[in-house]
């Protein structure tokens, strides 16, 4: 059941893709966040994120940091997390991978791609 | 390295300036280098050291880590996906933002304190050199009208013109009086410059922390606020000062001095 | 190849964001060229052309994302040193920046890639190889140095194009670049003056010799010339005080609901056109004299229709240019100053004896007085109840002034002047002693000799009959706590004047008119100091000290005693 996902990325125009990709997914709604600080807001506003889309490169706070203040909570830790890559940053997402994210897909992805991964991520939990 | 269209911003006072530590850059807020995180106490897993392998287009954390956990310490290509994303020649990700990060990691660390020092009578003082912009001579003072005795007056340096306070009398050490060996050192506190009276410059040196003590009750005259300790070397003394508490009066905010 | 289509929309996003990341890709490159390696400023630019690379990729713009991709391995190797900031690479980054924008326009224009980056590519990955000495690589450097000239110059012809068809006409400039031309042109100046002095006195010298007038004729022209240069450069630092003026809209709506009160903004003259150093500090003291007429000089909407005036009450805040001032009004249409009110509170307050006999006008002037508005006085929406003394010095620290005309039931108007610039001033340079001093000469009504004799003491101040005046005078030696002149009977004194009061300074010398730049003294110095706006230097290096007349004003009001004792502050 994929209720909700959170988008969180610095680009407006990853997140334009993010809703034509995903806003006739599986009927979820999308919500979008410009860096960690914000996202973590919107988990504390939002009541039923299902998954994190997550960023790694963004201002004021990283996706980095965020993964690990997320993991801390209780709350959020059992939100399956999707690092999104870019090539040339790998470090960043092996990092990701064992601060607990489930999964990545790098850019430039196709709807498809992130289709497949988010399956096969939340057939998971 | 050199650098064709750099302009000289090096000062065109007589004596130059004292060697300043050259400055690490600092972490940038896009990057993702240990610095920047909040928990220091929880550091970032390690991505395994050398291992700067090219990922496929996507994949799930098992498959990875899983693979990431095989291949080591072994730099190199594990897998056998064809690059996808790189048209142009192979561009050996070792072009990694973290080189430097890593080899900063490598450096030792020996705790040194860098001093730039002075004399005041026949006392050695010192103040970290990172506060001290240059040492000059003393040129014309212009005297300022109902000023407190500290501030002897204001120099023009290269264009600014900045206070030059009479650091004997702040230190309850007498007057200054103005002789050959004179020097100003031109201090910059909190974005502010401010020039110091001494009887003469001394050296710039690293003395390790270890000979750096409380000040003994020698050194009785001087208010203990103004000073951090004494560092011991060999043959002499060094008094070290806290300049921040010296010049509080000094450094008080705009507003609040000027609402006098 | 995707399964999306590349909409308009997603295009108009790519551009908007792919503009200014294209923008910091220029800006950081004109920086480094300019101050060389910075790591900050290196690291500053990787973020948008991470962004960039990102952006450029899922929209489908493969080449433009690859390329984009080697400008950031350039970035890096500059940034661990691996290769140098030399005019080559600066060479290739700027044609390459140029490129890359072109490409990225086409791209948006067509919907898809139609120019391909491959020489500008090239160009990158040379630099890069070039460098570290590998052997396994010389062989594609020299492959690629085959054909460098068609690629390189198609590029040099489209960036021209570029820069000339760029969105607008200006050229971004740094305000510290700007603020640091003004000082060159403020020491030219300087140095102009100095020049003009020795050629006026080389030509008195030599009164037959060609050769001397015709050096003060050229003198003349440069002159001439440096002054229209410092116009030009103070007319760049310009701009409209639109600027301020657009956020008071926002803030009377809001104070107004606040206060239930129904208030009208009128804003007038906002393309004024004001130093931007001024602009930066007249915010303040604006804000505030706006939040005192709307919480205590417009009445509520029922206290204005029972006098008689429309529910609605107006501010209205007007700035006009007067030969070289700039005038800013604030008028509203509240309930004006009442004159006894403020005689009452000033007298409440220590600022005004009992019997002293002041006419309203005058009494109306002590709203500006230190202590005389207190928490009493002061609301919630008034902030920090910042008193008009604070608003005064803020005014006056940009040697400006300001008056207050009021009707008791009619309204107030604040009059601000300001001057159009603040860094080059003219002054009088007097002499007292050894030392020199400088005279803001806007604040100086005349000079003239005296014989000591003339001066006469009533009330116990030194007075100066001039024509059907009396002008009390003080000796500038005196103020300073200077050893005082005994030669001589011969006195100058400077006039001052502020508003309708004058003062008379006496000094030794006086040394002639100048035009002086003004540089900042750091707040250690002006705080403690008395009577000090600033600083300059003269050609001669010399610091000189300017006077802060309305602080000799201000002082002359004051108990003079007081000034006698030294201002020792007590150690920290």
């Amino acid at each position: 059941m994929l209720r909700k996902i959170l988008a969180v990325d610095d680009s407006a125009l990853i997140h334009q893709m993010y809703k034509l990709f995903l806003s006739r997914y599986k009927n979820c709604k999308l919500v979008s966040a410009m860096n960690g600080m914000e996202a973590l807001e919107k988990l504390g506003q939002e009541s039923d994120v299902d998954l994190i889309l997550l960023d790694i490169n963004m201002p004021v706070m990283n996706g980095l940091e965020f993964l690990q203040r997320v993991q801390k909570e209780t709350a959020y830790q059992s939100i399956p997390v999707i690092i999104i890559s870019t090539e040339g940053k790998e470090e960043d997402t092996i990092r990701g991978l064992k601060l607990g994210a489930k999964g990545y897909v790098k850019k430039p992805f196709q709807a498809s791609e992130l289709h497949g991964l988010i399956e096969k991520v939340t057939a998971a939990s | 390295m050199a650098s064709a269209r750099k302009r000289s911003t090096k000062p065109r006072g007589e004596t130059s300036p004292p060697e300043l530590p050259a400055a690490e850059p600092a972490p940038q807020r896009w990057e993702t280098s240990e610095e920047t995180l909040v928990f220091p106490a929880d550091p970032l897993p390690d991505s395994g050291t050398a291992a700067r392998f090219v990922l496929p287009a996507s994949g799930t954390a098992e498959e990875i880590l899983a693979r990431a956990e095989m291949s080591g310490l072994v730099a190199g290509l594990p897998q056998a996906e064809p690059l996808q994303s790189e048209s142009g020649p192979a561009a050996p990700a070792t072009l990694s933002f973290f080189s430097s990060a890593q080899s900063r990691e490598e450096k030792t660390v020996v705790a040194t304190e860098h001093l730039a020092t002075f004399f005041l009578d026949r006392e050695e003082y010192g103040v970290d050199v990172k506060l001290v912009q240059e040492i000059i001579r003393v040129a014309q003072v212009t005297p300022v009208p109902r000023a407190p005795e500290f501030i002897r007056g204001v120099i023009n340096l290269r264009g600014r013109i900045i206070p030059v306070i009479d650091l004997k009398r702040k230190l309850g050490l007498g007057e200054f009086t103005e002789a050959r060996a004179s020097r100003v050192v031109v201090v910059k506190v909190k974005e502010r410059l401010i020039g110091l009276l001494v009887d003469g410059a001394s050296q710039v040196l690293k003395v390790p922390v270890s000979v750096i003590e409380a000040a003994p009750e020698e050194v009785v005259e001087i208010d203990a606020n103004f000073i951090r300790g004494v560092a011991k070397l060999e043959s002499r003394l060094i008094i070290l000062i806290d300049l921040v508490r010296v010049l509080a009066v000094e450094l008080r905010d705009a507003e609040e001095l000027t609402r006098g | 190849m995707s399964d999306f289509a590349v909409s308009s929309d997603l295009l108009n996003i790519y551009i908007e964001d792919a503009r200014g990341h294209l923008e910091a890709l220029d800006h950081c490159l004109l920086t480094l060229e300019r101050e060389g390696f910075e790591a900050e400023r290196l690291a500053a630019v990787l973020g948008p052309l991470h962004t960039l690379k990102g952006n450029s990729g899922m929209i489908g713009f493969s080449r433009i994302k690859d390329y984009v991709h080697r400008l950031e391995d350039v970035f890096a190797a500059v940034s661990e040193q691996r290769v140098p900031l030399d005019a080559d690479l600066f060479d290739k980054l700027f044609s390459g920046a140029s490129a890359l924008r072109d490409a990225v326009e086409r791209a948006v224009q067509a919907k898809a890639e139609t120019r391909d980056l491959l020489a500008e590519k090239g160009a990158l990955d040379r630099l890069l190889t070039a460098r570290p000495p590998q052997q396994a690589l010389a062989a594609p450097a020299q492959a690629l140095a085959a054909a460098p000239e068609a690629p390189k110059a198609e590029g040099r012809r489209v960036a021209a194009e570029q820069y000339v068809s760029a969105r607008s006409s200006m050229v971004r400039v740094d305000f510290a670049q700007l603020d640091h031309l003004l000082n060159l042109v403020g020491e030219l100046i300087i140095f102009r003056t100095k020049l003009h002095d020795l050629a006026q006195h080389a030509a008195e010298e030599s009164h037959k010799d060609g050769a001397a007038r015709d050096l003060l004729e050229a003198v003349q022209q440069v002159a001439n010339v440096s002054s229209q240069l410092q116009e030009s450069v103070m007319d760049i630092r310009m701009l409209p005080i639109r600027h301020v003026f657009e956020r008071f809209p926002r803030l009377v709506r809001d104070l107004s609901h606040q206060q239930g009160k129904q208030i009208e903004l009128i804003l007038e003259g906002q393309n004024t056109r004001v130093d931007k150093a001024i602009i930066d500090e007249i915010g303040e003291p604006l804000v505030h004299l706006i939040r005192n007429a709307i919480d205590h000089g417009l009445e509520t909407p029922a206290a204005r229709v029972a006098r008689g005036k429309t529910p609605t009450g107006t501010i209205l805040l007007q700035a006009a240019q007067e030969s070289n001032q700039v005038v800013v009004t604030i008028m509203d249409d509240g309930s004006g100053i009442d004159a006894a009110e403020v005689r009452r509170k000033a007298i409440a307050r220590g600022l005004l004896k009992a019997d002293q006999a002041v006419s309203d006008r005058e009494a109306i002037q002590l709203i500006f007085a230190q202590g005389f508005s207190t928490s009493e006085t002061v609301t919630e929406v008034s902030g920090r109840g910042v008193g008009l003394d604070v608003v005064l010095k803020s005014i006056e620290r940009l040697n400006g002034m300001v008056e207050v005309e009021t009707v008791k039931g009619v309204g107030t108007k604040f009059i601000i002047q300001l001057p159009l610039t603040l860094a080059i001033i003219s002054a009088l340079l007097v002499e007292v002693g050894d030392r020199t001093y400088a005279v803001p000469l806007g604040a100086v009504v005349e000079s003239l000799k005296f014989d000591r004799s003339e001066a006469h003491r009533i009330n116990g101040r030194e007075t100066l009959r001039i024509r059907d005046r009396l002008v009390p005078i003080v000796s500038l030696a005196d103020l300073f706590g200077l050893p005082a002149n005994d030669v001589g009977q011969r006195r100058y004194a400077v006039i001052l004047g502020r508003g309708e009061k004058r003062i008379g300074l006496v000094v030794d010398r006086l040394k002639g008119q100048q035009e002086v730049v003004i540089k900042a003294l750091d707040v250690s110095v002006s705080g403690a100091a008395f009577a000090i706006a600033g600083a300059t230097i003269m050609g001669d290096g010399r610091v000189v000290l300017i006077l802060d007349v309305a602080a000799l004003f201000d002082a002359r009001r004051q108990d003079k005693s007081a000034l006698r004792a030294p201002l020792a502050l007590a150690p920290a």
